[in-house]
């Protein structure tokens, strides 16, 4: 069973996020904040991370750039979710090193697809 | 002149020519002994009087004379070296005769001879044939003669009396005779001087060309009136002769001279002294031409002045080659004025330089004077003059004309009349600075408004040297001057507000687009909700895995989003109707108590939330005010809700308190938390639409980031202010100020 880990501080999109990927088959692991969240992908080893930029503590981008220059860490693949979807915020993050990027409201199939990808 | 001492009667042997029977003759003592013959006829030479034309004043003579001694034959004789002259003779008109067949030849330089001869016309020789007298008259036996000599002795001629008998003249005879003597020699005077006068006027008339050719001549009578012009004035004037006699003299006018200038030409020439300078006159045509001219007063006997008389010399062609040169030098500064413009972008500096190409025209401002003034407010808000720019000013003159109010001064009066003036300074002016005014005004100087669009933008003083003779071309000059100085100045000004404006659109686009990106992210948001929670449900249909409890609370959680968005929507509704102007303030009386137990209603839901303690302090409140409930009471509720999401177990307190700032009446409204607090450099833009102080709040605390900005905005759409202090960590206190009219009826009862 593939390990996804969530970094997100919305509690509602923590919600319906790991509810409906554990209805697909995936283990949810839960961070509500950047800190939290590259502790959790060190210590858990998670197969991809959903990464939100916009988190308190350590914002996303850090998260992105920190676990990508950790040796241990750097092959986990992290998908950026932002509800900036304005021009620019893609690059920014890809550029922090996310290997993909979601925009909110996210289109839950093409997530899975970019998912599935990912961790094949 | 001859100089008769003595008259006697004398007998002599006779001459050559005759018997001489007596000697009567005139004794005459010379000056000087006598001289050569050829110096005798050079003296004749200059009495001109050996010509062909008759001599009337001599033949009227000589019929005086042949009245006075019983009508004989009278003859007034020159002797040249040829020629016997008879230019006056009693019986006839004056002829010559050969010197050799002259009966007095030889012997008419014996002065003093009186003689007879035996039948005059006949001698044995037949000598006298050629003469008329002996021809015509051949019973002359008589002839006396009288010589005529100059003042040098030199006898040049003589009166000669033939008779058929014998005369003896008595005392009286001689007496008549030496009187008739002086009467020749009178006129043998008068005729030199004739001859002279006619050579000198010979001298003048040759004169008369060159000087017609090259001076302009013309005579007034004491009051201007003319009463000559010469004809060079009318061939340079275009008028005729007849057109300018008897004509004021100022027909010339040409209008380019200050009265100040004829008036100081008129005092000297009054005062007896002539007056030269330079004229624009006007032709005929209407054209114009230039004289250098001396005029000067014409004496009377009785010392008065009878008239003036001027002397000009035509300097058009010099005068427009001056002008032509000048006007170059003039369009090369105002080139050179414009250029500066470009060249500076510190107004300061702009000016500085300006004057400086300015005064650099010698010619106008010899001493290299002047200054600019742009029109400025006071502390009291009245319009004035201030020095921007200056250059070789008294330190007197920089220090009390430093600001000039408008309407006072020459400056000043000036500048408001938007008069371009060239200031004499004899008038009287109200004066802002007595001292300074007397300093300038004893100055001559030149002050012109610089004007944009009839908008007074300033003054230009430009200081000229005493003798100075304003003219045409400078006044058109510094026109210009202040023309380039309005156009470059508005030019600026319209510059710095087009940057102004532009970077006001630049910062208020980037605000916009930021303000775009942050309604995408805060829909987005609720949105993600709303579509995950739809989505879940849906794939629990398709699954068939129904559970009541689960979708219920999904779709609450729907709902709330939804009602989120909704609020997100209605604020950024509100703002854009505040920012367009369409937000309508609908102010009615209502109770203060009553606005404040809704709001104390609406808010407990929040204050649970995170287990705050809501206090309300509202002691001296009036009854009832006037303003608008519903934004007011949103105020409020805004202000209470931002508080309530920073803050977690604390206090948020409300007061309200009535307060009297000059004479007008103010809700003193405060809501204090003690929450996070907003750090300092946060507090500036606290009320900016999507600007909460930090990103990460937004995901801490919430809220659409617009309720303090439409607080802000509420508060000034009903005439209030707002303002906030804070301390991190210790929280934050909003105050309010809003006006509010007291109903009347409320005053009645308190």
């Amino acid at each position: 069973m593939k390990k996804i880990l969530i970094v997100e501080d919305n509690e509602i999109n923590q919600d319906v996020l790991s509810r409906r990927l554990e209805r697909k088959g995936f283990q949810v692991l839960i961070a509500s904040d950047g800190e939290e969240g590259l502790e959790c992908i060190k210590s858990q080893r998670p197969d991809l991370v959903l990464l939100d930029m916009s988190l308190p503590k350590i914002d996303g981008w850090t998260v992105a750039k920190m676990s990508k220059q950790d040796e241990s860490i750097k092959d986990i693949p992290i998908i950026a979710l932002t509800a900036h979807a304005m021009e620019g915020n893609k690059e920014k993050a890809l550029a922090a090193g996310c290997d993909e990027f979601e925009t909110k409201p996210i289109q839950f199939k093409q997530l899975l697809e970019k998912i599935e990808k990912l961790t094949a | 002149m001859l100089n008769i001492k003595h008259l006697s009667s004398v007998l002599f042997n006779p001459i050559s020519r005759g018997t001489l029977i007596s000697k009567i003759g005139l004794k005459v003592d010379w000056d000087e002994p006598k001289s050569s013959e050829q110096m005798r006829l050079e003296e004749l030479t200059k009495y001109h009087i050996l010509d062909k034309n008759r001599s009337l004043p001599f033949e009227n003579l000589t019929k005086m004379i042949s009245a006075s001694f019983n009508n004989c034959l009278v003859h007034i004789s020159f002797f040249d070296d040829k020629y016997e002259w008879v230019k006056g003779s009693s019986n006839k008109k004056s002829y010559k005769n050969l010197r050799e067949n002259s009966l007095f030849n030889d012997s008419f330089t014996e002065s003093e001879i009186l003689f007879e001869r035996q039948n005059i016309a006949v001698n044995e020789l037949n000598e006298f044939a050629e003469n008329p007298v002996a021809t015509n008259f051949p019973k002359l036996h008589f002839a006396s003669l009288f010589p005529i000599a100059t003042k040098n002795g030199h006898q040049l001629g003589a009166i000669i009396i033939y008779s058929e008998s014998l005369i003896v003249f008595s005392k009286r005879d001689l007496k008549v005779l030496e009187s008739f003597l002086k009467q020749v020699n009178h006129l043998l005077d008068l005729k030199q001087r004739l001859r002279q006068f006619e050579a000198s006027l010979f001298e003048l008339s040759a004169l008369e060309k060159p000087l017609n050719n090259n001076y302009l001549v013309a005579k007034t009578d004491a009051r201007g009136k003319i009463t000559f012009v010469n004809e060079n004035l009318c061939r340079i004037s275009g008028y005729s002769q007849n057109e300018l006699i008897g004509k004021d003299h100022r027909i010339f006018k040409s209008g380019e001279h200050e009265s100040s200038f004829f008036k100081q030409m008129w005092e000297k020439i009054l005062g007896q002294k002539s007056w030269k300078g330079r004229i624009k006159n006007k032709c005929k045509n209407g054209g114009n031409f230039w004289i250098d001219t001396t005029i000067s007063p014409i004496p009377n006997p009785s010392g008065g002045i009878q008239g003036f008389l001027a002397v000009s010399y035509d300097v058009t062609l010099e005068a427009h080659l001056e002008s032509k040169t000048k006007n170059l030098e003039l369009q090369e500064s105002i080139n050179n004025l414009h250029e500066i413009g470009y060249r500076f972008s510190c107004e300061q500096q702009y000016l500085e330089e300006s004057l400086r190409v300015m005064l650099s025209i010698e010619w106008i401002s010899k001493k290299r004077q002047g200054a600019i003034f742009l029109v400025d407010e006071n502390s009291s808000g009245e319009k004035v003059l201030s020095m921007k720019a200056h250059m070789n000013l008294s330190q007197k003159i920089k220090k009390s004309c430093r600001i000039v109010p408008l309407g006072y001064c020459y400056c000043g009066v000036n500048a408001e009349a938007q008069n371009f003036q060239y200031v004499d300074c004899s008038e009287n002016v109200q004066t802002h600075n007595d001292l300074a005014c007397q300093v300038i005004a004893s100055r001559k100087h030149y002050s012109i408004p610089i004007v944009w669009k009839s908008e007074l933008k300033g003054l230009l003083v430009v200081f000229v040297a005493e003798e100075h003779e304003k003219c045409e071309i400078e006044k058109h000059y510094l026109t210009s001057v202040a023309n380039v100085l309005a156009t470059t100045l508005a030019h600026n000004e319209l510059n710095e507000r087009l940057i102004k404006s532009k970077e006001e659109a630049e910062t208020a686009n980037i605000a916009k687009s930021q303000f775009l990106a942050n309604m995408s992210h805060e829909l987005r948001t609720p949105l993600n909700a709303i579509i995950g929670y739809s989505e879940l449900i849906q794939e629990d249909i398709e699954d068939g895995d129904i559970q009541l409890d689960t979708i219920g609370d999904d779709l609450n959680k729907i709902k709330h989003a939804g009602e989120h968005l909704l609020d997100l929507i209605n604020q950024v509704l509100d703002l854009s109707k505040v920012e367009a102007g369409k937000m309508n303030v609908l102010l009615e009386s209502f109770s203060i108590k009553e606005l404040l137990a809704q709001i104390q209603e609406l808010v407990k839901p929040l204050m649970e939330k995170n287990h705050n303690q809501f206090i309300l302090k509202a002691d001296s409140i009036p009854e009832v005010v006037h303003t608008d409930f519903v934004k007011l009471k949103q105020i409020l509720v805004n202000l209470i809700s931002n508080s309530s999401k920073f803050t977690k177990d604390g206090k948020i307190t409300l007061k309200v308190k009535q307060k009297l700032i000059s004479d007008n009446e103010f809700l003193d409204i405060s809501v204090c938390d003690t929450g996070v607090g907003i750090p300092r450099d946060k507090l500036k833009t606290i009320f900016e639409e999507f600007n909460q102080a930090d990103e990460t709040t937004t995901r801490e605390f919430g809220g659409t980031g617009l309720g303090l900005s439409i607080c802000k905005k509420f508060t000034s759409l009903l005439g209030g202010k707002i303002r906030v202090e804070s301390v991190v960590g210790k929280g934050t206190t909003f105050h309010i100020l809003i006006p509010f009219h007291e109903a009347e009826e409320q005053k009645k009862v308190g």
